[in-house]
């Protein structure tokens, strides 16, 4: 080692990643791997080089190529699934490519017919990351376009269980309710104007003017509106009190009375209030309604298993679906191929990959006649292997089957606007009785009057209008930081969350492995195979890792009088050379304040100088773990055996239990019984954690990409953010608050209005005033609240 | 003052073609995808007619 590490800062001109010790040269560019070469060389070939000229290296590394990944799209029956469209001349399909990324990215993926001539038409949807292709199924097919694109690295994900279009016709809905009640809310706020400022019209043109109103405020009532009233009657069907109750009640009351006063031709009504309501209300759920479409916060098991395998009939193969799979049916896995069913190795031997499942990340090999569960990924070369279950009643399928993953624990916990409206209601209706049975002793023609009024003035605007607004914009601010959540109602689970669980491989880990570096004096050849031949000797973690690290400087020299001191180091004799490594204190080194664990080198009792072995765990993990600590307790839940255990127990207090050797299932029931007690956040990454993710209360994958797979979860964070935890459970802790100063700035303006109303002194000219001014402000509060805070969290916003 | 009528009702109309308007884009997915438009618009619809080159 004679520098640490060799300086060099060449990118990638196809990726942009640092190509390490040697860059591949080609046509004047450098390239990190083989991988972006080839794509680089297929570009230039077709003349597709513009695509680095829209933004700096817009590549993805490619991480391992597997050839035939996509072989199963030989078969007919899963194309056919899985095309939108078909005839003889055109067909239709939208593949989801999570790597899109940048501009680039469209423009290649746009012009992608140039690869291919059989491809009519491409078209990206940037947001949902989505390629619309057209093609001519006779000049290609399915097959070679996905191989094409996987080349490109832009791998699609296939999975036949698509969900298409409800979630689009939805929002679609909810876009043209807000542009109608929008519409109808500026054209009749247009024609009470005159109101407003207290200018007497002829009564002809009020006439005319409120009948305009009448017929405007129609579609609001009969199809924006629709929503709050169906909500409504299904909650008292549930014998719930939802938030939409009261805001249905406010709107019938608003438009019969306005309808009353306008056949009666005694005023002008209030239906601005109404529209200016219904407005927006569909303004504060399209909001609340907002997720990250690119994100896929919901994989189950099926998106990890491979769609088809190669089933072995007689002397052929053919693919078959997983789905389809039957006992005895002898199957072929390929290297890097997940198997998708337990079953028993039929091939000699195999090496198989648990990590997904186990979290280790070891390698097992396994023997002829031996039982393999799904979920391990194949090393090497191919094999076959006889099924001994269906795909529905694997190990790990099982683990979905598990009551936990039926969508009920979305309902649980009410949310805090539900809960407030338990209360709301009834006393708003009592309020409303109350004042009517006192009008009908004093002045019964008043008692319509006032109790209409009573309702229109209570109608919770202001109070529905809080929490969305309030919701939507902590989920935004997280969202600029990479912490995606999956919908408004997560943060209001967070603020319910005592106990945090981590996981420890590669979610407080960093995926990486471990860095090795050298400080000191320029080590001679001589001296790096001295110290390469002791640490040999020694099968401590720390000399292993020495010994791998100097591993180019294999000799066959002997070692004399090998010393090991346990916990301090060694010490031997090598061609009358003395050496001693280990930790500063044996070997003499006064430094202290290293950053991860030291192994210090003497030679013929000169100090030369150390190696030092990264921390592995992220940054800044400590100081994260310390300031999270006040609030909450931590678990630590580990696939993995207990080396690390001395290392864990420094970083966590010291009361945290730290569990290991845990199987996805023991993690899943760990996670139950934790429940029982308190409300638990489950920080994971894997397939593994999938159970635990879904059993908690709020699940957190951690992701190193955003196009990264991620198990079903409520948040997906990114790696380097993860150590931001505390700002972010800080913020969502306040936003709480924020959404209470709401409610009680809206039972203020609930508390004046009412008075107004029962004492029958509440006018149009009040009432037009007072709804939005109290529904303004509220959103105001809500929105500039979140601002401040993640301004003085020194969040961006 | 007549006229103050008809005003309303031919500036109702004009609102109205834009809520048409409206509907039709919503109807046609000019929403589903915000994003790319924006981007496309940078691209030439032919970038460089060398294309034929490896062709010849």
């Amino acid at each position: 080692m004679s520098s640490p590490a060799i300086k060099n800062n060449t990118t990638c001109y196809h990726c942009g990643e640092d190509c390490n010790s040697e860059p591949l040269l080609h046509n004047d560019h450098s390239f990190c791997c083989f991988g972006c070469q080839t794509v680089f060389e297929l570009l230039s070939e077709n003349d597709l080089c513009e695509y680095y000229t829209f933004e700096n290296n817009p590549g993805n590394q490619l991480s391992h190529f597997i050839k035939d990944k996509y072989l199963f799209l030989d078969n007919q029956e899963i194309v056919d699934h899985l095309l939108d469209f078909k005839s003889d001349q055109l067909a239709k399909i939208t593949l989801n490519i999570p790597s899109i990324h940048c501009s680039s990215c469209i423009w290649l993926l746009e012009n992608i017919s140039r690869f291919d001539h059989g491809i009519i038409h491409s078209k990206i949807n940037f947001s949902k990351k989505k390629l619309a292709i057209d093609f001519n199924p006779i000049e290609t097919n399915l097959r070679n376009i996905a191989d094409l694109l996987y080349q490109l690295s832009y791998e699609p994900e296939i999975s036949l269980d698509q969900n298409k279009n409800s979630i689009t016709d939805k929002s679609k809905t909810r876009n043209l309710k807000i542009g109608i009640a929008g519409f109808c809310f500026g054209n009749i706020m247009l024609l009470a104007f005159p109101d407003y400022l207290g200018i007497e019209l002829d009564s002809e043109f009020i006439g005319y003017f409120t009948y305009i109103s009448l017929g405007l405020s129609l579609p609001v009532l009969f199809y924006c509106s629709s929503e709050f009233f169906i909500s409504a009657i299904a909650g008292i069907r549930k014998k719930l009190l939802n938030i939409d109750l009261p805001i249905a009640i406010g709107i019938l009351a608003l438009f019969s009375r306005s309808l009353y006063e306008i056949l009666s031709q005694s005023g002008p009504g209030y239906l601005d209030s109404m529209a200016a309501l219904v407005f927006f209300l569909l303004i504060g759920r399209w909001l609340q309604g907002k997720t990250y479409e690119g994100l896929t916060f919901d994989r189950n098991f099926k998106s990890y298993f491979p769609l088809a395998v190669q089933k072995i009939v007689g002397l052929t193969k053919e693919s078959t679906l997983v789905s389809k799979l039957e006992i005895n049916d002898l199957i072929e896995i390929r290297n890097e191929e997940i198997i998708p069913c337990d079953a028993i190795l039929m091939s000699k031997k195999a090496l198989i990959d648990y990590s997904f499942v186990s979290g280790e990340s070891e390698v097992n090999e396994i023997q002829e006649g031996a039982k393999i569960y799904a979920g391990g990924r194949i090393k090497g070369s191919a094999v076959q292997m006889t099924v001994i279950k269906p795909v529905s009643q694997s190990y790990l399928t099982q683990l979905w089957n598990h009551t936990s993953f039926e969508d009920s624990t979305e309902q649980n916990s009410p949310l805090l606007i539900d809960k407030v409206s338990q209360y709301f209601t009834p006393i708003v209706l009592l309020i409303a009785l109350i004042a009517g049975i006192y009008w009908f002793f004093t002045d019964s023609s008043k008692v319509l009057f006032v109790v209409s009024s009573v309702l229109i003035v209570a109608c919770p605007c202001a109070l529905a209008l809080a929490a969305p607004f309030t919701l939507s914009s902590t989920m935004n601010t997280l969202g600029l930081h990479n912490m995606y959540l999956k919908g408004t109602h997560v943060i209001e689970k967070i603020w319910q969350v005592k106990r945090i669980v981590f996981d420890k491989t590669g979610t407080i880990t960093t995926p990486s492995n471990e860095k090795i570096e050298w400080h000191g004096r320029a080590l001679s050849k001589f001296e790096k195979e001295l110290i390469y031949t002791l640490s040999s000797n020694s099968v401590h973690p720390l000399s292993q890792q020495v010994s791998n690290h100097l591993q180019e400087n294999k000799t066959d020299r002997i070692v004399l009088q090998f010393k090991e001191f346990k916990g301090q180091g060694i010490s031997g004799t090598i061609e009358r050379c003395h050496i001693k490594m280990g930790s500063p204190d044996f070997v003499g080194l006064t430094d202290s304040n290293f950053t991860g664990s030291v192994i210090a080198i003497n030679i013929n009792e000169e100090n030369l100088g150390y190696f030092l072995i990264k921390n592995k765990y992220r940054d800044g993990l400590h100081t994260m773990l310390n300031s999270l600590k006040t609030n909450y307790s931590f678990t630590l839940l580990s696939g993995d055996n207990n080396h690390e255990a001395n290392n864990l127990s420094k970083l966590f207090p010291k009361e945290t239990p730290l569990i290991f050797d845990q199987s996805p299932e023991d993690k899943l029931n760990t996670i139950k019984s934790l429940e029982t007690t308190e409300s638990t956040m489950m920080i994971g990454d894997g397939l593994n954690d999938a159970g635990a993710l879904k059993s908690c209360h709020v699940g957190v994958s951690v992701a190193e990409h955003r196009s990264s797979f991620t198990p079903a979860s409520d948040i997906i964070i990114l790696g380097d953010q993860l150590i931001q935890l505390p700002k972010f459970l800080t913020l969502i802790h306040q936003s709480r608050k924020i959404i209470v100063t709401g409610f009680i700035v809206s039972f203020l303006y609930n508390i004046i209005g009412l008075s107004l109303a029962v004492a029958g002194f509440i006018t149009p000219v009040i009432a037009a005033i007072l709804m939005p001014i109290s529904s303004i402000s509220v959103v105001a509060l809500s929105t500039l609240g979140v601002k401040y805070l993640s301004h003085r969290l020194k969040l961006k916003a | 003052m007549k006229i103050l009528v008809i005003l309303i009702i031919v500036s109702l109309m004009i609102a109205l073609v834009f809520l048409v308007l409206f509907i039709w884009s919503v109807k046609s997915d000019q929403y589903e995808d915000t994003d790319s438009p924006a981007m496309r618009i940078f691209y030439d619809d032919k970038p460089r007619s060398a294309n034929s080159k490896k062709d010849k």
